[in-house]
């Protein structure tokens, strides 16, 4: 363990030769994209929000924010957030260490049942879990009513409570992904000195394992505090008979009651400002709490750290997940699957009225249909590569380079992550209609990969920088002694080292980017539909059982590529 | 050397004359179109259009009237309007579009067999489909005699917790809805403080209403026409009856201004509102024409049977108190 330091670049630089280095390239690629791709649309956002047309205004965004019903959703949101987050973390971390550190069996099957909550829509997921839980007559409900003869029924999905639930069962993998590959990565030297010294199990894991897995779970956490902050579809889905309100879901409220009238969506806009605020307050707070702790934990000796034995534990932990991951991984997805093959929605699950016509009316001669899966396959690997490529670049200048400015590069790489999809998409038709250069994307895909990378860098970027600060700089540094160019010690040594991180961050962003709803809707143009529109379109057609049966296609298109990228990315070095 | 001359001549004609024909007769280009109208109804009329018109390939942007407006308005905003023809699901969008000058006036000559109150008095407007509120009730849940047949008999203890309608705030329709109720003496605010006194809720938008009650959630529910029975059709577990006072209103269509290719557009705006054209085929997808003098299919009602039973609606007063309306309706309903 051992605190990293700051480099001199320059003399790095001048080894190489250049009075220009690399790392100067990489930092000033950085700012250019970031303002370019990601910052424009935010700033078209907050322009529209405290300029009227004729004036600067900060009198309606004080209106709005202090608005009764808006500050009790922004208490709704704040709670959700907080507990989704403290249980998503909690569950990832533990799901984490038995996956990645003890010998429990089947933990390939475990791992891609991981995969699965992020390739369902968050409206399909949330309507499958109001089936089955809602304090109406779910599936669940009735079944345990009936047999514990219980007058009401015991579970009500419509509350604070069961949003906060669902949320930990959406945004655990999150946690899990990042935590499992430090997990794999860590240097067994460590926990084996506690080990020889005397320390137990349990201590070792408090005082050893977890600290040192500290950036990797802080990562995950605000990923899942983004995200749940950010979220529409589950509060939507579950709150709103209720008046449960949350940031995103009155924003969407105010851009629909304003009818057309700009300058209501400029109130939206201002509550959306708010949803930034809060998300810097989160971002701030994380790097003060890692700037305590920050361990690099890859050195020189590497080897595969050791399993810890269960011994006793092993079967009830192995029934205890299995039952886990089957409620909430499989549940849902076969609740979705049987809406996919009933002949109308509503009607009982029998036999006798399933049917396949879904399938076949979707996926024969209709040409929407087909579109929209190409087009999401080239957003999901189009977006997928690009926020691969720039979250390693960026992740590299901000904590290897690390150049002045780098917090605010941070910063900037993840607001846009924080900003509603409906509220990105108004901003990136302003700055993408021929507002700068004159420049038009609106109406193309390249709009919507755009709006994609801005949205979804966030992902590729905690991800790779989680992974990319255990690795300590004496590696590429000895590299650089032997004679090799930075860009050979980056390629040979640090690329690979963070490989698994970067292989997971890939389908962080390809898995949502492949049935991306919300921005989507707003910038698709005559021939850029994709897949989450497609469905949506189905489904506010009233074709509820043809939605579902597109996504079932949707889900297995995904596993498909999901299982070829996985098996090229491990044939070239034993990851 | 005279022949030679001639015969160029006659050929400069001839192509000449080609063109003329070419461009007086056959309209061609592209032209598009954003719709609330549903996927289903805008390909078919693209298809009778683009049939009429071989030349003409028509584009179509489909989602949530919500969605059509919010991107029209951006659109506005960045000053790149792609929109040829606009069609919102209400009026008071197209007001609130009017009164800022982002329409173009034009008035079909189809719109003759348009009723008024289905039309704008200054041409920036026409109705184009549609749109009748009535009982959408779950056949699991409750049968057919416990329907009522106004809307004053939703409010019977049988429906106790079991009412369910759409947030005015997310649908535009209902906000009209709510505004023909409170304005007749007959119902008023006092009705929907007597709804929600019967724990009736809210959800999002009239697609989710119509999930809910055909998954048996709910026994009955406002629900609009069209959707309703479509879900019929396919062959849910729903019931669909219209009320003695009807609450109905048409969605327009309009052609903003600044729209790449006007012409096309009132080509296309014709072709909508024409009987032998989109108003027929509105009729395939269980949608009720605007204009009269449509056969209609079996329990669909005609255009001006429904403009002569219709409450009032004065859309220009609506779009003018719209936010003190959703502002009331949500201290009764949100509390």
């Amino acid at each position: 363990m051992k605190m990293s330091f700051k480099r001199t670049n320059s003399d790095l630089a001048r080894l190489d030769g250049k009075k220009f280095g690399l790392d100067q390239i990489m930092t000033i690629l950085c700012f250019l994209i970031l303002t370019t791709v990601v910052i424009l649309p935010v700033v078209m956002i907050i322009y529209n929000t405290f300029w009227d047309g004729s004036k600067i205004d900060f009198e309606m965004f004080v209106r709005v924010i202090f608005r009764e019903e808006n500050l009790s959703a922004l208490k709704n949101t704040v709670v959700i957030a907080f507990f989704a987050t403290l249980l998503a973390t909690a569950v990832g971390t533990f799901f984490a260490w038995l996956l990645g550190r003890s010998d429990i069996p089947m933990k390939g099957f475990m791992k891609w049942l991981f995969s699965i909550p992020f390739m369902i829509p968050p409206f399909l997921a949330a309507m499958a879990w109001d089936m089955m839980f809602s304090g109406r007559g779910g599936y669940v409900n009735r079944f345990l009513m009936n047999i514990f003869n219980l007058r009401n029924a015991p579970f009500n999905i419509n509350t604070v409570a069961g949003i906060i639930v669902i949320e930990v069962i959406y945004y655990f993998p999150f946690v899990y992904m990042q935590v499992v590959s430090a997990l794999e990565r860590m240097d067994p030297t460590l926990e084996e000195s506690a080990r020889i010294a005397g320390a137990k199990q349990w201590y070792v894991i408090r005082k050893i394992t977890l600290p040192l897995t500290i950036p990797a779970i802080s990562s995950g956490m605000l990923l899942v505090l983004i995200t749940s902050l950010s979220n529409y579809g589950i509060p939507a889905m579950l709150g709103y008979s209720k008046n449960i309100f949350t940031l995103p879901t009155k924003i969407v409220d105010l851009v629909n009651r304003a009818g057309g009238d700009f300058q209501g969506i400029r109130e939206a806009t201002a509550l959306s400002v708010v949803l930034v605020i809060v998300v810097s307050i989160a971002l701030f707070v994380q790097r003060k709490v890692l700037k305590t702790g920050r361990y690099d934990i890859i050195k020189g000796k590497s080897m595969r750290p050791t399993l810890i034995k269960l011994r006793g534990a092993k079967y009830p932990l192995l029934v205890l997940s299995l039952v886990f991951l089957t409620i909430v991984v499989l549940a849902p997805l076969v609740i979705i699957l049987l809406v996919s093959l009933l002949r109308a929605y509503g009607l009982p699950f029998s036999l006798e009225n399933f049917t396949l016509n879904n399938y076949v009316k979707i996926l024969v001669d209709n040409k929407a249909v087909t579109d929209s899966i190409r087009n999401s396959i080239f957003l999901g690997f189009g977006a997928g590569f690009i926020c691969l490529f720039l979250g390693v670049m960026l992740s590299y200048v901000i904590y290897k380079v690390k150049p002045k400015g780098s917090g605010v590069l941070e910063m900037l790489a993840v607001l846009p992550y924080s900003l509603p999809g409906t509220v990105m998409a108004i901003g990136c038709i302003l700055a993408w209609s021929g507002a700068v250069f004159g420049i038009t994307l609106y109406n193309t895909i390249w709009i919507i990969l755009v709006a994609y990378i801005a949205r979804y860098l966030t992902y590729t970027l905690k991800s790779c920088s989680a992974s990319l600060q255990q690795v300590h700089l004496s590696l590429e540094e000895a590299s650089r002694a032997c004679g090799a160019t930075h860009m050979e010690s980056l390629a040979d040594i640090t690329i690979p080292l963070i490989k698994p991180a970067m292989v997971s961050s890939f389908f962080l962003v390809f898995l949502p980017s492949m049935r991306e709803l919300t921005t989507s809707i707003l910038l698709y143009g005559p021939n850029s539909r994709t897949l989450g529109v497609a469905i949506q379109q189905l489904r506010s057609n009233g074709y509820m059982t043809q939605a579902a049966a597109l996504s079932v296609v949707a889900i297995i298109i995904i596993m498909v590529l999901n299982a070829i990228v996985k098996s090229i990315t491990k044939d070239r070095k034993g990851v | 050397m005279m022949k030679k001359f001639l015969s160029l001549l006659l050929i400069c004609v001839m192509m000449l004359s080609i063109c003329a024909v070419a461009l007086a007769d056959e309209p061609s280009g592209t032209v598009m179109i954003y719709s609330s109208a549903g996927e289903d109804v805008i390909i078919a009329i693209k298809k009778g259009f683009e049939a009429k018109y071989p030349g003409v390939t028509v584009d179509y942007y489909s989602a949530t009237s919500g969605k059509c407006v919010t991107k029209l308005a951006a659109e506005f905003e960045a000053n790149a309007i792609a929109c040829d023809v606009f069609w919102p699901a209400d009026f008071s969008t197209a007001i609130s579009f009017k009164n800022k000058d982002q329409l173009v006036q034009y008035v079909s000559p189809n719109a003759a067999n348009i009723a008024p109150q289905f039309k704008d008095e200054d041409g920036y407007f026409t109705g184009a489909r549609m749109l009748v509120f009535g009982f959408t009730w779950s056949t699991l849940a409750c049968t057919e005699d416990e329907i009522p047949s106004n809307f004053d008999g939703l409010l019977d203890k049988n429906f106790d917790n079991q009412i369910l309608m759409s947030d005015p705030t997310g649908s535009a329709s209902t906000k009209a809805l709510v505004y023909a109720l409170i304005n007749n003496e007959k119902y008023g605010w006092d009705y929907f403080e007597q709804l929600k006194g019967l724990q009736a809720e809210l959800e999002s938008s009239t697609g989710a209403v119509n999930n809910k009650v055909a998954s048996g959630s709910y026994k009955i529910a406002i629900g609009l026409d069209y959707t309703t029975r479509q879900l019929i059709a396919d062959g849910s577990p729903l019931g669909y009856k219209d009320t003695e006072d009807m609450v109905a209103m048409a969605a327009p269509i309009c052609i903003p201004v600044g729209a790449p290719h006007e012409e096309l557009a009132k080509l296309l705006y014709d072709y909508i509102l024409d009987t032998e054209g989109g108003q027929k085929i509105l009729t395939q997808f269980h949608t009720t024409p605007v204009a009269s003098g449509v056969e209609l299919p079996e329990g669909m009602l005609d255009a001006q049977y429904i403009a002569d039973h219709a409450l009032p609606i004065d859309f220009n007063d609506l779009s003018a108190v719209s936010s003190d309306l959703l502002d009331q309706f949500d201290a009764i309903f949100k509390k």
